[in-house]
């Protein structure tokens, strides 16, 4: 019965996945129907020859520049971070714990805010000074705090938590600092909540590699991480090197974590609630948190960006709407489990 | 033999405050070992050490020879298998879930084989009578199955070292039992070389082959349960007073535990001489001994319940025969101790042909004789009793007493007059 219903949810999954991007895809200001932004969308998929008459080009450099690669980030940054929340809910076997607490979204946020106020003005790989200058921030804020907390060759996974709210604090009060004497102030309060406006391909294929083996990496340590739910001393004791799992994790989820939010800026939630949604589908083991998160997320962000990007007339920064709504819904389902642990 | 496990001039620290401080141990392969001491004297450390959570300060850790900081994680728990204390996990994972966890270090690379883990996992939760509970939520199960789950956990490590930690702290009586007989099965089933920490002394003594005492960070002891299980050895280190017997039905050691040594005895010096027999001056007996009084009993029989009670106690005895009347020596110890008492006490013990003399003894005392009355009949030598009865209360500082608790509140007052 188990195999049964688990073989169809991810059948369901996948075409869920499919559905929801094509349909966040023909949603947009401009109005392009449903069946001709499915063909085409299909235009790109070798064997198939849709008849395109009758649809403008615009329409096209629409559907196939801006949104889709736009739709595609949002599932990519939005798996990315459910992915890396879940794997740091496991080490750290505490449910507050979300890709940002170690301090990589403000090293990310000062990066950005030093490369904004500063007017810098280099680019690479098609990314701009920002970009980079964020994902400096971020990897460089992860090895502020892994070095802070480390004691001889072991990192305890308090003073972890701790050092990394420390710095996390410490940093975001020099993006405040820099914010306030700066006319720059709008931009870095936009980047700081987020958004997926004006991302191409560029930006999707320079995150696809990250978020990719960032999420498979974390996948292929599923039983491991199944074992540190236990507590890092039976962990041990059962033949995991529960030092070289954390240091892994924290590297790789901190280079995902970093990927993400230097193209997106940070948004917020995702990482923290979503693993908690899918826990209560699929139960605690990782082998089907991990894959669902990812699916989870994506999903929960393209939603999120499509609201954002139509709700109203300008567009809303994405990292407001996903606590707008992730928020309430998080505390309904609390409420269902009635004080049960997720 | 060839020693499994071992210990050599270990010391162990969490930071300046050592632990574990040049210990021995050496564990052979097949035997069941016990460590048992008193709270805070490194046992769960040592099982700590071995099991490399913490780091040795000096000395080595040889398991199978090998030494232990050349062991990887993975090796080493395919080497030794832990059973904690009974916990709790706060996420959802069947018990199935839990013992496959076992299987962990035999699970990466080349090693794996999905097959053969479920064969192992299935073996393990029959062994240990836990297949049925195997798609039940860990949490739900009882303290007893949980415990069992993470010994199906520790067999399904296969290996030939298990450690247990306290494992049955936490549980009822019967479920400890149930968890060590699954243990020394095991032990002698399965030839795993056992090395358990217990708190239940008499536990570590039925089951064990050897008793490791530790105290104060060494190792005080180290044998067979009949030589660990010592009032002398185990007294000194619990800072109790104890009784060690024989259990014929179990043929082992056991301790009966006492009451704690108080540093002040505060009735010392006292003399008291209870006269009791048939059960009657059990109590009284044991809460004189506590206050420190300096008892005396006499004449009991051997093998009365009272004569028992002054063996565990070591209080002074004149004893007699069983089932036979005073003789004339013991008659004559008996005298000896009434004259020096300061204090005599008369349980509500009835008098017949068989301690009549003890009644007759009395009229040699000089000092305060108290009785207990009695509900019942209290003469069955058709007078004799009563009479002898008189003359002390004519001739004798002489009072009946309601209760124990007065004559314990009058020795008390007297005393401090």
């Amino acid at each position: 019965m188990e195999r049964f219903t688990e073989k169809h949810l991810w059948k369901i999954a996948a075409l869920l996945v499919v559905v929801v991007v094509v349909t966040a895809t023909t949603i947009g200001v401009a109005e392009i129907s449903f069946f001709d932004t499915i063909k085409i969308l299909l235009d790109h998929i070798p064997s198939f020859d849709p008849d395109l008459e009758g649809i403008r080009a615009s329409s096209r450099t629409i559907v196939w520049s801006i949104r889709l690669p736009r739709v595609l980030l949002a599932l990519l940054v939005g798996g990315g971070l459910a992915v890396c929340g879940a794997s740091y809910q496991g080490i750290f076997k505490n449910p507050m714990a979300d890709p940002f607490i170690l301090g990589v979204s403000s090293g990310a946020a000062l990066g950005a805010t030093i490369g904004i106020v500063f007017h810098f003005s280099f680019g690479f790989l098609g990314l701009d000074s920002v970009s980079i200058m964020a994902f400096i921030g971020a990897i460089a804020a992860l090895f502020l705090v892994y070095n802070i907390s480390r004691v001889g060759n072991k990192v305890p996974v308090n003073t972890l938590l701790l050092s990394g709210i420390a710095i996390g604090q410490f940093l975001s009060a020099l993006v405040s600092l820099l914010m306030i004497f700066s006319d720059q102030l709008n931009r870095v309060l936009f980047w700081t909540m987020g958004s997926f406006n004006a991302k191409s391909w560029t930006q999707l294929l320079v995150v696809l590699p990250y978020v990719g083996f960032g999420a498979v990496f974390i996948y292929l340590q599923h039983r491991e991480l199944d074992i540190m739910l236990l507590g890092e001393d039976t962990a041990a004791q059962l033949g995991v090197d529960t030092e070289k799992l954390k240091r892994h994790m924290l590297v790789v989820t901190a280079v995902v974590t970093a990927a993400a939010v230097s193209v997106t800026g940070i948004i917020g939630f995702v990482g923290l609630i979503i693993p908690h949604i899918v826990r209560i589908v699929t139960g605690p083991k990782h082998r089907r948190l991990i894959p669902y998160s990812f699916i989870g997320g994506g999903i929960f962000m393209i939603f999120c960006d499509t609201l954002a990007r139509t709700l109203a007339s300008q567009e809303i920064p994405v990292g407001i709407i996903t606590s707008l709504f992730g928020g309430p819904f998080f505390i309904y389902l609390l409420k269902q489990k009635k004080g049960r642990a997720i | 033999m060839l020693s499994q496990l071992s210990l050599k001039n270990i010391t162990v620290a969490y930071g300046d405050k050592i632990i574990l401080e040049n210990l021995n141990v050496e564990i052979n392969k097949g035997e069941f070992v016990s460590i048992i001491g008193p709270n805070g004297t490194g046992k769960s450390t040592l099982i700590k050490a071995i099991t490399d959570l913490i780091d040795v300060k000096n000395g080595v850790i040889c398991i199978d020879g090998r030494k232990n900081s050349n062991i990887s994680r993975k090796e080493r728990a395919k080497l030794i298998a832990v059973v904690p204390q009974e916990f709790n996990i706060d996420f959802d994972f069947n018990a199935f879930d839990i013992v496959m966890m076992g299987r962990n270090p035999h699970q990466y690379g080349k090693d794996k084989d999905p097959v053969k883990d479920y064969e192992v996992v299935n073996e393990a939760m029959l062994m240990t009578n836990t297949w049925q509970l195997k798609d039940r939520y860990f949490n739900e199960l009882s303290g007893g199955e949980r415990q069992r789950i993470i010994i199906a956990r520790a067999i399904a490590q296969q290996s030939d070292i298990i450690l247990l930690d306290e494992p049955t702290s936490h549980l009822d009586v019967h479920h400890q039992l149930e968890v060590l007989e699954l243990v020394r099965m095991l032990n002698k089933n399965k030839k795993i070389t056992v090395l358990a920490v217990l708190h239940d002394i008499n536990m570590a003594a039925r089951f064990s082959d050897r008793l490791i005492l530790l105290n104060e960070k060494k190792v005080l002891a180290d044998g067979p349960p009949d030589y660990v299980v010592d009032e002398k050895i185990l007294g000194k280190v619990y800072a109790m007073e104890m009784l060690v017997r024989n259990n014929n039905l179990l043929s082992s050691k056991e301790v009966i535990p006492i009451r704690v040594i108080k540093e002040k005895k505060s009735m010392e010096g006292v003399k008291v001489h209870v006269i009791g027999g048939g059960g009657s001056g059990e109590q009284i007996l044991e809460r004189l001994n506590s206050l420190g009084v300096d008892l005396s009993s006499g004449v009991v029989n051997q093998g009365d319940s009272d004569w028992e009670i002054c063996k565990m106690l070591k209080i002074t005895t004149v004893e007699g025969k069983p089932f036979s009347e005073i003789d004339d020596k013991t008659h004559k110890e008996n005298i000896e101790l009434i004259k020096e008492a300061d204090f005599i006490l008369v349980t509500d013990v009835p008098f017949g042909s068989g301690n009549l003399k003890n009644l007759q003894a009395l009229t040699h005392a000089d000092c305060p004789i108290f009785m207990i009355k009695r509900d019942g009949p209290f003469d069955y030598t058709e007078g004799k009793a009563e009479k002898i009865l008189e003359s002390l209360k004519n001739t004798k500082q002489f009072e009946y007493l309601e209760s124990y608790d007065e004559f314990v509140e009058l020795i008390c007052k007297g005393e401090r007059k």
